[in-house]
């Protein structure tokens, strides 16, 4: 494994993570692929949220939009 | 005449004669055939220049002409005696009337020669205890008479004779009679106390004001009353619907304050109810939601919780925001909070719905409280420590997935990386995360690998696998429509991840290089599968 000194993301949390939801183990480079799809997640719920904030006439990401397009994307995200 | 074409079927001679004319019936008689025929398979031509009756009797149901050809009893009874008279008119000579009065006659001859041959014999008193045959006995003692005063004395015979028995028929008339008034009687008592009784039920409401404590009689608006006269505050919440009960005391107090009359307070009553939906306003504060927490969460936790918790935020002026937006950020919040705090997944989304009410306070309690596991007690506990800990800062707290095992959760400079990451593309002009805009986002971010962590879970144990594989991964994006026709997870890869990253997606140390493509195709395959 070549990590940097900065490391991209956390590996071991978001194994553990996955490995206390799921009750399995995960393979090694799964979870490069779960970050990649968190990372889409992210970006799609805040592309949601900002189209929602700036709807909604705020300049900056808002909570309240983040809080209500986190359903819809979260289900967008459902497998 | 109609001739009853649908008679034809039963009797054809005896009413085809009718049918014609007398004039027509030598014609007829040469013609039949076809006139039968055309009687059975064409009734209304027949009839349609004749028959203005029979229209007019068609006419009256439009729907089935079988029946109404059919012809009535009464009209059937018509056709027998104009074809008894025609007959009768008909007929050569005068025998059958002859012979009819023969038949009638007989009867009376018979009656008479019976009388004439029991003349001698019916003398004795046996005869006359009947009066039945008394009628025919005094025709029988004096056959020779047969006059009317025969009858005269016959009857005053009969009274002499018979006092006893005819009495009793006229007695009976008489008992029936007055059975009949009994009859009538009853209906008149009938009548009498439905009238008194017709009367209060449509005077009961002033009867109500008048006499409250009484008027438990009176269930349909007085399910209400006992409740605010005798038990007031506590069976309150026990009657009446979730989001009612805080009302209806504050209404109860609102009525024991100002009135204190029993009529009055009825009325004001029925005059309040129509403002139930004004009152939360003047509920807000003291006492609601802890006294409504420990009835009502146990069967419904929705509603109640909810004005609670809308009540709540008014008061603490958390969010000073106004209030519609509140309550559905509170909505929506508390959908999505009961998949984390319950630990059932978005499986769970239906619950979360009717949780939803409850969502808003866990969450204030989820951030600051470290376990979610249980919903229940963290929803007892009441506002006040909701309060308290609202205070306290946030710390980075372990959790208990629905499996037991503890995890940790993502650290929030990693959640906000990949937001600024990503907010940087949104087009946001200021792309600065506020602490509230983080906190959701991390709120976001662990439901979705709660949710990943399911699916995976499923896919992977579908495969009989007890590995995470990232076909797993690979399939669970398919799913997601995020690896398709127009993307792949290497494209993904290198539009969002790091370049050591997307080197290690791209080759894993142990596989070579090549190993990724025939992987995939094989993911495909599993996908299929599992996607039949």
């Amino acid at each position: 494994m070549a990590l940097v000194g900065k490391k991209p993301y956390p590996k071991a949390t978001v194994k553990k993570i996955i490995k206390a939801h799921s009750n399995l183990n995960i393979k090694k480079n799964a979870d490069v692929t779960v970050y990649l799809d968190y990372v889409l997640f992210m970006e799609s719920l805040v592309r949601e949220a900002a189209i929602h904030s700036k709807q909604s006439g705020e300049r900056a990401l808002a909570a309240r939009s983040v809080k209500k397009v986190t359903r819809d994307t979260l289900s967008k995200f459902k497998g | 005449m109609a001739t009853t074409p649908t008679a034809n079927n039963g009797s054809r001679p005896t009413d085809r004669t009718p049918s014609r004319t007398p004039a027509n019936r030598l014609l007829a008689t040469s013609a039949e055939p076809p006139s039968s025929r055309r009687v059975i398979h064409t009734p209304l031509d027949r009839t349609a220049p004749r028959d203005l009756l029979n229209s007019l009797r068609r006419g009256t149901p439009g729907s089935a002409r079988r029946l109404n050809n059919a012809p009535t009893p009464h009209a059937k009874a018509a056709r027998r005696a104009l074809n008894d008279r025609r007959t009768a008119m008909f007929t050569p000579g005068k025998k059958r009337r002859q012979s009819l009065m023969g038949q009638r006659e007989d009867a009376m001859q018979l009656l008479k020669n019976l009388g004439r041959a029991l003349a001698p014999k019916s003398q004795p008193i046996s005869s006359s205890s009947s009066s039945g045959s008394s009628a025919s006995s005094p025709a029988t003692r004096r056959p020779s008479m047969r006059s009317r005063m025969s009858a005269t004395i016959d009857y005053d015979d009969e009274f002499d004779d018979d006092a006893p028995l005819p009495r009793p028929r006229l007695s009976l008339p008489i008992d029936n009679d007055d059975d009949d008034e009994d009859l009538q009687r009853p209906e008149l008592s009938q009548l009498d106390p439905d009238q008194t009784v017709e009367l209060p039920r449509r005077f009961l409401p002033p009867r109500r004001d008048s006499d409250l404590p009484r008027m438990s009689l009176g269930s349909l608006h007085g399910g209400d009353l006992p409740n605010h006269d005798p038990t007031g505050e506590v069976d309150m919440p026990s009657e009446f619907s979730e989001g009612a009960p805080d009302r209806d005391r504050t209404n109860l107090s609102f009525d024991r304050g100002t009135v204190e009359g029993d009529l009055t307070r009825r009325s004001s009553f029925d005059l309040q109810m129509p403002d139930f939906p004004d009152f939360p306003d003047e509920a807000e504060d003291d006492a609601p939601p802890l006294q409504f927490d420990s009835p009502e969460r146990s069967p419904s936790q929705a509603r109640s919780l909810l004005e609670a918790t809308a009540g709540d935020a008014m008061v603490t002026g958390a969010e000073p925001e106004t209030a519609p937006p509140f309550g559905d950020f509170g909505s929506d919040r508390g959908e999505i909070e009961d998949f984390s705090s319950s630990d059932e997944g978005f499986p769970g989304a239906d619950e979360g719905l009717d949780i939803s009410g409850a969502g808003f306070d866990d969450f204030n309690i989820n951030n600051t409280v470290g376990d979610m596991a249980d919903v229940t007690a963290i929803s007892a506990v009441a506002a006040d420590s909701e309060r308290t800990e609202r205070t306290k800062p946030l710390k980075k707290r372990k959790r208990i997935s629905r499996h037991g095992i503890e995890y940790p959760s993502l650290p929030s400079t990693f959640v906000k990386r990949v937001a600024q990451n990503a907010l940087q593309n949104s087009g946001l002009s200021n792309t600065r995360i506020s602490a509230d805009t983080l906190a959701a986002l991390e709120q976001a971010s662990d439901w979705f690998f709660e949710q990943l962590g399911d699916d995976l879970e499923a896919y992977a144990s579908h495969a009989k696998r007890r590995t995470i594989e990232e076909s797993d991964v690979v399939t669970l994006m398919r799913r997601q429509r995020q690896v398709g026709s127009n993307s792949t997870v290497f494209s993904l890869a290198q539009k969002h991840l790091p370049r050591e990253l997307l080197q290690e997606l791209r080759m894993p140390p142990p596989q070579p290089v090549k190993r990724r493509q025939p992987k995939r195709a094989r993911d495909e395959d599993d996908n299929g599968e599992e996607a039949a």
